[in-house]
């Protein structure tokens, strides 16, 4: 018997019209009309966004946001055969970036977060006491949360408006709609009465009925992850704020300053590689080396071994994804016989590839990634510039301080160690803050 | 099947005399290449010293099935040279390729293929050939190129049409966009068509890139206009545009039928396959058939040597027999399926193979040259306004 799986949360009992998708063995269970579902939502707006800063205070979300942390962990790993069909990762995978994503979601943490942005939580609930007189900060009626394929940004981005007590509608990717599922339904097993306020309803992106009512009002907020060619639609029809998280990509910078340190360093870049199969922004796409091209050549032969024998097997890959990694081993094989400076060295899901040639490219991702070696930091500095809409982190041996001052102007917004390029606990995001872009203040005087 | 329709050789010949055919001629080139192109021979051994390709020579090749352990140049490598400047790397030992076109251009260098004189005329045979069996184009039909003429565009699509079509029809070719752009294009279009003034029984086809056609259709409809070519409606270049996204492929076909006054068979798309300077025009039945001398297979992602499964998906490969300035065994980056193998006949009573282009594989970018002239007619465009 197939599991069923409904991809759709809302807090109305109502009938609703569904139809069904097969993933693997499962079946997901879309609403047939999500427009109405929209629709119901947006009659409600006005009631929900008065109700939400009723029965809460700023301070209870944290908590129930920690709890439903935990309580997801549970849920995503009573549901890993699902959500293995949908995101396509194995399952021992699976269960290593739940654990990852939540470790960033403790209360103490999310306090932090909200305090070191506006200084007061309070703030968010009443006029609290200020620099002149009394303040207090406002969200927007309602807001969107647009998710991408890839799992993670979910709990953080529902915290952005659930502390502020917005009511929020999420819109799953189509591909992967059940980590949101998953995410939602855990805040209503901690909460029952939260999930009157974060709705969770697939439709097709660019569906004009929908988003032209629903991003067209003006006190609303849209925060959006995606490419270049979403966040475009999105902004173009929104009329509220749009905090948008477009795609993005990590390097490593490395020095090797002797040969014993190689294995270690090779270790730790191949975390980094294999984490999330370089689907997630923080990602590296290219190895810059330092001063040592006998030593890139000799890094990428460890780091092939260390994958080799990863026990993390990479994510299931289609026709296209196989065909552009290859097209590009092959190519590399014959700029190598063309006599360029280039080495190849691939395994059953892997592909790294040396190259003399320093300029900055984008992997096809899947575990491909580029070394490169380049003289020093003020040459990469140049060769960056024109990519510098892109690079989000940068993880490094070297001193990070010196790496951000040298990129400081190239939009980056995380620096640090090799092997931790995965986001641990995060605190600006793209170099932003979180809660502020979404709130305006009243002063009392 | 209708055996009587087999002629001693053609597109009606019994498969096997097909595939007899497609091995000498691949096969000889592929030794001619190993013995004359040491790029290409280095490559060979590239291959099978980094265990991803057999230990190969021309006398391992015995078999039609042999074939496909070529070693296959995928055609993102064309695009690598040329943006490195490096074309001539490639080109064969004394051969004089001083002949050049073009593709691309939608992510900055355009990709640079050349040939030599000999080459080019052996291409041209065969597809004047496969134009006259598949498309029945004739000597004396005239043909409106919706494209820029050859003088103003060095891309594939044009040049190689352009030689096609003076192979059969001579000097009966008009163009769309001899000058810079004044007004509509189904305005330039009625215009070329009185000049032409087309007799009772007369044939024009019209021959050029999707956006082409889409605008100029979706201009009579508004109009409500129909035009008589009386011949068949040509289609090349990919259905992706700058802007718009991919145009309906049974929206235009309908259109076309309609406003143009022919029936949806007449309607041809044809696949260009520029890294081997050939074209696969739809028959009737709307397949894609491969020129006789080619040898087209799809292959498995992971391992260019195994051909998948017909019907499955994977990456379309081409080998030719006529080209002698670079290798012409190429592995594209676009995903497609074969739809009648070169031991079948099509519905329309022709031999294999008919394959289907699917997509360009996800995660590279566009290319095609309908989008390079789809910039090149708005460059013309604005010439004007300026």
């Amino acid at each position: 018997m197939r599991k069923k799986y409904r991809v759709y949360s809302t807090p109305k009992e109502k009938k609703i019209d569904e139809y069904f998708r097969e993933v693997d063995n499962f079946t997901l269970v879309y609403p047939s009309n999500p427009e109405l579902l929209i629709n119901d939502f947006l009659k409600d707006a006005n009631k929900l966004s008065y109700e939400f800063k009723e029965e809460y205070s700023a301070k209870d979300i944290p908590k129930i946001w920690d709890r439903a942390g935990k309580e997801c962990i549970k849920l995503c790993e009573e549901n890993l055969d699902v959500l293995s069909a949908t995101t396509k990762f194995p399952e021992e995978a699976l269960k290593l970036y739940v654990k990852n994503i939540f470790d960033n979601l403790k209360e103490i943490h999310l306090l932090k977060i909200v305090e070191s942005e506006i200084g007061n939580i309070d703030y968010l609930d009443k006029f609290a006491p200020s620099v002149g007189g009394y303040t207090k900060a406002y969200g927007p009626k309602y807001a969107i949360h647009i998710f991408p394929e890839t799992i993670g940004p979910q709990p953080l981005s529902t915290f952005q408006t659930g502390v502020i007590k917005t009511p929020a509608i999420c819109k799953p990717s189509s591909g992967e709609p059940i980590f949101t599922t998953l995410w939602i339904n855990s805040l209503k097993e901690v909460d029952n009465n939260i999930g009157k306020y974060i709705w969770s309803v697939p439709w097709k992106g660019g569906n004009e009925i929908i988003e032209d009512k629903l991003f067209g009002n003006e006190d609303s907020a849209i925060i959006v992850y995606g490419d270049n060619a979403t966040i475009d639609n999105v902004k173009s029809k929104s009329k509220g704020k749009v905090l948008e998280y477009s795609f993005k990509a990590g390097i490593e910078i490395i020095k090797i300053n002797n040969s014993e340190e190689i294995n270690e360093i090779a270790s730790k870049v191949v975390k980094d590689i294999a984490y999330m199969d370089q689907g997630a922004c923080f990602s590296p796409h290219v190895v810059y080396v330092i001063d040592s091209p006998s030593d890139s050549k000799k890094l990428c032969e460890k780091m092939a071994k260390e994958l080799d024998n990863y026990p993390i097997k990479r994510k299931k890959i289609g026709v296209d994804e196989k065909s552009v990694i290859s097209m590009l081993k092959y190519t590399c094989l014959l700029e190598k016989s063309a006599g360029l400076d280039v080495e190849v060295y691939s395994g059953k899901d892997y592909l790294i590839i040396y190259e003399e040639d320093p300029s900055f490219q984008l992997s096809p991702l899947f575990r491909t990634i580029r070394v490169k070696p380049i003289r020093n930091i003020d040459e990469l500095a140049d060769l960056l510039y024109g990519y510098k809409n892109y690079i989000q982190t940068i993880g490094t041996n070297l001193e990070k301080e010196k790496i951000a001052d040298s990129f400081k102007d190239y939009n980056i917004s995380r620096i640090v160690d090799i092997g931790k390029m995965p986001i641990n606990i995060l605190y600006h995001h793209e170099g932003r803050p979180l809660i502020s872009p979404l709130i305006r203040w009243i002063d009392i005087e | 099947m209708n055996m009587d329709n087999i002629t001693e050789f053609g597109y009606r010949t019994e498969p096997e005399k097909i595939k007899k055919r497609k091995l000498e001629g691949i096969k000889n080139n592929f030794k001619y290449f190993y013995d004359h192109n040491s790029f290409y021979r280095r490559y060979c051994e590239t291959i099978y010293k980094y265990g991803i390709g057999d230990e190969i020579s021309p006398e391992d090749i015995k078999t039609y099935e042999d074939l496909y352990k070529i070693p296959l140049l995928p055609s993102d490598f064309f695009k690598e040279l040329s943006a490195r400047g490096l074309e001539n790397y490639i080109i064969t030992d004394n051969i004089k390729a001083n002949i050049f076109f073009t593709t691309s251009g939608t992510t900055g260098t355009q990709t640079k293929y050349l040939f030599d004189e000999n080459s080019l005329k052996l291409i041209n045979e065969e597809n004047i050939f496969t134009c006259k069996e598949i498309l029945n184009v004739k000597e004396g039909d005239k043909v409106i190129f919706l494209a820029p003429p050859p003088e103003r565009s060095r891309s594939g699509l044009v040049q190689g049409a352009y030689r096609m079509f003076q192979g059969i029809v001579k000097d009966n070719i008009y163009f769309l966009y001899e000058e810079s752009i004044e007004k509509e294009s189904s305005k330039i279009l009625e215009e070329l068509m009185k000049k032409i003034k087309k007799e009772p029984g007369d044939k024009i086809h019209l021959y050029g890139p999707p956006f082409v056609y889409y605008e100029i259709a979706k201009e009579l409809e508004e109009k409500n206009k129909i035009m008589d070519t009386g011949g068949k409606c040509m289609i090349t270049g990919g259905w992706k545009r700058w802007k718009g996204g991919e145009i309906p492929r049974e929206e235009l076909y309908n259109l076309i039928a309609e406003r143009f006054n022919i029936e949806k068979k007449d309607v041809r798309d044809g696949l260009g396959l520029t890294d081997i300077f050939m074209w696969c025009p739809e028959c009737e039945y709307h397949k894609k058939h491969i020129p006789l001398g080619i040898h087209v297979s799809i292959r498995d992602p992971e391992n260019f040597n195994i051909p998948v499964e017909s019907g499955e998906e994977g990456l379309l490969a081409f080998m030719s027999p006529y080209i002698k300035s670079y290798p012409p065994f190429v592995v594209t980056g676009d995903i497609g399926v074969e739809t009648t193998s070169v031991e079948e006949f099509c519905e329309c009573g022709r031999t294999g193979n008919t394959i289907e282009h699917k997509r360009r594989a996800r995660g590279t970018l566009p290319r095609g040259c309908a989008l390079v002239l789809e910039e090149l007619i708005k460059r013309m465009e604005n010439e004007e306004k300026i």
